[in-house]
């Protein structure tokens, strides 16, 4: 099937697929053009390794011919168990292949890959719906709504739904579902993952095969299955409105904050170590949500203009403070003008773990008189979600009532050191 | 044997730190915890699973992997790469450049897929860094193919059924792989070869400080397909290694021209559990007791091939059981024996062997013996037809063993988490200027260099003391007092006082004396002082013992010895030796006695 073309072979003559033959620096090489540009040509040797050439430095350049050009992954038939899940991918590394081309990791449409690796999978049916797959850190409120719609269709169908999404926002996400399901007929499980599937190593597997595993449970909540250590061998369920990813990378980076997760999934066992919130006959989705939400980081260089700014025109703010639920007092004019103005200020910690309390200084007493909300527990962007849910949905004047009752469990009723992993 | 190609593949693990991290190279030895994962079969680049790595998944097996000292979340799998450690790439470059390797322009990470639970990431982070070189040897080139810095994998620890325990302290470490073309002509000049390598890199001073710090893997083919015989321990065990697997080859195609080329799937287990209830074997009924099964099955043709004389066809298939987790297998060939025999009666009922027909033995879990069955057939076919490519390993007596089909081509993809490195033309003239050295040139800078004797420059070059000499050198100012200490006078008081020498602790000893006192006389009182009574080396530096004796106190240290009557022109110098624990200069001890001797007269 050599194909030789005599005379000189131009760098414009080469293509990706093309296999050549080139001498450089003295030595013969044979490979399979990968890419042609940013000045090099990508190629990829028979023994496995990729070579990037200056072309001023190739030369007896010969074509032999074209590699089979690769085969389109066969979208195979799901799986077919006694339990029906519908699987929502959303993208984000769990649904995501490498690019064997460029290497870089890339979303894909077809996630039946998974099922060569994880074994519980049979004993499913899988109703698959593949959205546009997304990086999650380019997901906005109105994908949250896209998301949530679906999901509850997976779930008058299935009667349980497993979204697969990226880990970057998936809190945000999870919170999000959280609020704009008021009922929830089934569990659903978010999952990610922090190792692409194309790795050997990847924790997609575990991750899946515990999502599934959870959802043959009497859940009627939102979830994130995620490794609960660096093992490969215990997946950790999390509230949807108290879990955050607290790791850049570790396979353990989710955590619920301040309490235990509400189940693990080890040796094939699911363990509770919470009650959940129990199914609800049906399902109903509250779907609208309010953008018009400000989340501000306090911190000591930060400018009265600055905040200013930040809450202007904001239907109500977040402002993550201090210790306790604090600001410096430079900024009470801003905040009382603010307030006066109707944005609803609300008082959460950057210290993450634990609960504001604006009654022991009196920074927090002066600031609770101008009128500023304390979130007590709650996590800085589930308060966020939360306020733009309400502010959508419920009248004006209830906000406050509503953002300080227990909606979803975001608040903690109680905290103690009991299988606490993060304070 | 015109027709045997042989090729080395030298791994040099760099010391220093590791290729992407800054965990140091060296570790205490001890664990802080262990992590727990599985590896998971991924498709290659073209959509295909690699072989090596299929095999690996049939096997199930889990990974433990021991937290060593050195080791952070890169090693452990939890975080991407750092950047490329510059220095062991400039090193690798170097030896690139000594072994006339012409260098890539741009380095380009590739992840190697690698199951077999060595690496956490289940790939092996490799770039080829310089390719085409030579090594002249004393029969003729060994052309230099390429070089490669990749990481070590983690280091193997145990293995017990389908759990293996891995240390994490290798992992990561640079690792120089120079490979060369197959231009090796016999097992004597692949010995040769990699001597003649390694020789050059341990005089580099780069190489990790460590006997495991070289490994060689031997690709040898003598037209029955490429065998990759792994992890070769030892250069002399190269030669024996070679000569091993040449009369296995031979053996296997003698074997397959009087058996013919097919084999017909002829193994087939069946459940024989229940004949060794009593059985005298401990290695069966430990097995059974724990739960396994004891399965046979004829050998349709094979009986004298399993064990006899130079053929081991037992031997091939034992390999394969091994794999799985089995204590090998019994055969015809060796049975009765291992305490089975009263029940080859039955056994042979049951198998009903023909009269050329063997048959075998092996204590397996119920659910993996159609595997074993299915991979022990398909390992006769292959070996039947000749097709002896694999990868091997060698043993440290110098055999080689069945390890794991050959990996293939679709094994890697690029590592997107290390961008793209062109070298450019700084980083070369850094390489260019480090080069490391042919062992007489050498030994003649040395000499040249410092004015020491050829023979003293060629003990400090062999022994790698290159760098200590250096140091010394540079704070004494003197080479030949620098090669004295080095060669006499450090090793004879270690040997003296049974302490280690530490050529770090010496020089630090060292500097701390006033450089005017540091004279050969103050030097070696002080080194007594610390290696034989462990003085504290600033008491020592402070201390009057080491300063040498002033003329005046020459003068009157002498006066005295007269005046006792103890001291002629001969016995002066032992004698002050003796009595006066401070250094003095003798020849002017030897003028102030005389001095004083004459005036008396």
């Amino acid at each position: 099937m050599a194909e030789y073309l005599p005379g000189e072979i131009a760098l414009t003559d080469i293509s990706a697929g093309n296999v050549i033959r080139f001498n450089y620096k003295g030595t013969t090489f044979t490979g399979t053009v990968i890419s042609v540009m940013n000045g090099a040509v990508n190629l990829k040797l028979s023994n496995g390794y990729n070579l990037s050439v200056p072309p001023d430095s190739m030369a007896d350049i010969e074509i032999l011919g074209e590699t089979h050009s690769v085969p389109e992954e066969q979208i195979r038939e799901a799986s077919k168990g006694p339990v029906n899940v519908g699987i929502l991918a959303t993208g984000g590394t769990i649904a995501s292949r490498v690019d064997y081309v460029t290497g870089a990791v890339k979303p894909v449409l077809n996630p039946a890959f998974l099922e060569d690796s994880v074994p519980n999978i049979s004993e499913f049916t899988l109703d698959l719906d593949l959205m546009e797959p997304v990086l999650s850190e380019n997901l906005q409120p109105d994908d949250w709504i896209a998301i949530a719609r679906r999901a509850k269709r997976m779930l008058d169908k299935n009667g349980r739904c497993i979204i697969l999404h990226g880990t970057d926002t998936m809190s945000y996400t999870a919170s999000a579902l959280s609020f704009m399901f008021s009922e929830l007929a089934g569990p659903v499980v978010m999952v990610g993952s922090q190792r692409s599937s194309d790795r050997p190593s990847s924790d997609a597997f575990l991750n899946l095969e515990a999502a599934l595993e959870f959802c043959r449970e009497e859940i009627g909540e939102v979830g994130v299955a995620m490794h609960g250590t660096i093992q490969e061998n215990e997946v950790a369920l999390h509230r949807g409105v108290r879990v955050r990813k607290m790791h850049t990378s570790r396979r353990d980076a989710f955590r619920t904050i301040g309490s235990s997760p509400l189940a693990t999934y080890q040796g094939g066992k699911v363990t509770f170590s919470q009650d959940p919130y129990k199914p609800s006959d049906k399902s109903a989705l509250i779907d609208k949500l309010d953008r018009n939400v400000s989340l501000v980081y306090f911190h000591p260089a930060l400018g009265e203009n600055d905040l200013g700014l930040l809450l202007e025109n904001r239907r109500a703010a977040v402002i993550m403070g201090t210790g306790l639920g604090h600001v410096a007092s430079r900024f009470y004019p801003v905040l009382r003008k603010s307030i006066r103005d109707g944005t609803r200020v609300i008082m959460t910690s950057q210290c993450i773990g634990g609960s504001v309390n604006m009654n022991v200084y009196s920074t927090g007493r002066e600031l609770l008189s101008i009128g500023v909300i304390p979130a007590g527990s709650m996590l800085p962007e589930v308060a966020m979600v939360k306020s733009m849910h309400i502010l959508a949905n419920y009248d004006d004047e209830h906000f406050t009532e509503i953002f300080m009752k227990n909606l979803r469990g975001e608040y903690l009723q109680r905290e103690s050191m009991a299988g606490v992993s993060v304070p | 044997m015109s027709n045997i190609k042989i090729g080395l593949e030298i791994h040099i693990q760099l010391g220093g730190k590791k290729l992407f991290c800054s965990c140091p190279t060296e570790s205490s030895g001890s664990f802080s915890g262990q992590i727990f994962r599985k590896l998971y079969l991924t498709s290659g680049e073209l959509g295909n699973f690699d072989p090596a790595a299929v095999y690996e998944k049939g096997r199930g097996r889990s990974f433990d992997y021991l937290i060593s000292d050195n080791s952070c979340l890169v090693e452990y799998d939890e975080e991407p790469p750092h950047t490329l450690n510059e220095t062991a790439l400039k090193r690798g470059l170097a030896i690139s450049l000594s072994l006339q390797c012409k260098t890539v322009d741009i380095i380009e990470y590739m992840r190697k897929i690698v199951v077999d639970g060595s690496n956490t990431s289940g790939f092996q982070r490799t770039a080829i860094i310089s390719f085409g070189g030579k090594l002249s040897t004393s029969r003729g080139d060994v052309r230099i193919g390429s070089i490669c810095l990749e990481e070590d994998s983690a280091r193997k620890i145990s293995e017990e059924g389908g759990s293996v325990q891995y240390s994490l302290d290798r992992l990561g470490t640079p690792l120089l792989e120079i490979a060369t073309e197959p231009d090796i002509l016999d097992p004597e000049h692949a010995v040769e070869t990699a001597r003649e390598i390694g020789d050059m890199i341990l005089l580099s001073g780069w190489s990790r400080k460590s006997p495991e710090a070289i490994r060689q893997d031997v690709n040898f083919s003598m037209g029955y397909g490429r065998v990759e015989i792994k992890g070769v321990p030892k250069l002399t065990l190269i030669k024996e290694c070679l000569k091993y697997e040449i009369s296995r080859q031979e053996a296997l195609s003698e074997i397959s021209k009087k058996l013919g080329r097919e084999w017909d799937d002829g193994i087939s287990f069946v459940d024989v559990t229940e004949l060794f209830t009593n059985t005298r074997s401990r290695t069966i009924s430990r097995s059974v007791s724990s739960g396994q099964r004891v399965f046979a099955s004829i050998l349709p043709r094979l009986k004298g091939y399993l064990k006899n004389g130079n053929f081991r066809l037992g031997r091939e298939l034992a390999d394969v059981a091994r794999l799985y987790g089995s204590n090998g297998i019994m055969h015809s060939d060796e049975l009765p024996g291992y305490g089975v025999e009263s029940e080859l009666p039955s056994l042979l009922d049951i198998l009903k062997p023909g009269p050329q027909d063997g048959f075998l033995i092996i204590v397996s879990p119920e659910s993996i013996i159609r595997r074993i069955e299915g991979e022990m057939n398909k390992r006769m076919a292959k070996l039947l037809s000749l097709d002896l490519s694999e990868t091997r390993y060698a043993t440290q007596d110098g055999e080689t063993r069945f390890l794991r089909p050959l990996p293939g081509g679709e094994r890697m993809y690029p590592e997107t988490d290390v961008p793209l490195y062109p070298l450019n033309k700084e980083v070369l003239e850094q390489a260019e200027s480090i080069k490391p050295k042919s062992r007489a040139d050498l030994i003649s800078d040395l000499s040249g260099t410092w004015i020491v004797s050829h023979q003293d420059a060629a003990a400090i070059v062999s022994g790698g003391l290159s760098d200590v000499m250096e140091e010394y050198v540079r704070i004494i100012g003197n080479g030949k007092l620098a090669a004295r200490l080095i060669l006499q006078t450090v090793p004879e008081l270690a040997k003296k006082s049974g302490k280690n020498l530490d050529h770090t602790e010496i020089i630090d000893a060292i500097r701390l004396i006033p450089a005017n006192e540091r004279q050969r006389e103050s030097i070696e009182m002080a080194l007594e002082l610390m290696m034989m009574e462990g003085m504290e080396p600033a008491a020592i530096a402070s201390s009057d013992l080491i300063r040498p004796l002033s003329n005046d106190e020459l003068r009157k240290a002498i006066e005295s010895l007269i005046a006792d009557g103890s001291v002629n022109a001969r016995n002066l110098i032992p004698e002050m030796k003796k009595r006066i624990r401070r250094p003095f200069d003798p020849s002017m001890a030897m003028k102030i006695f005389h001095n004083i001797t004459d005036v008396r007269k």
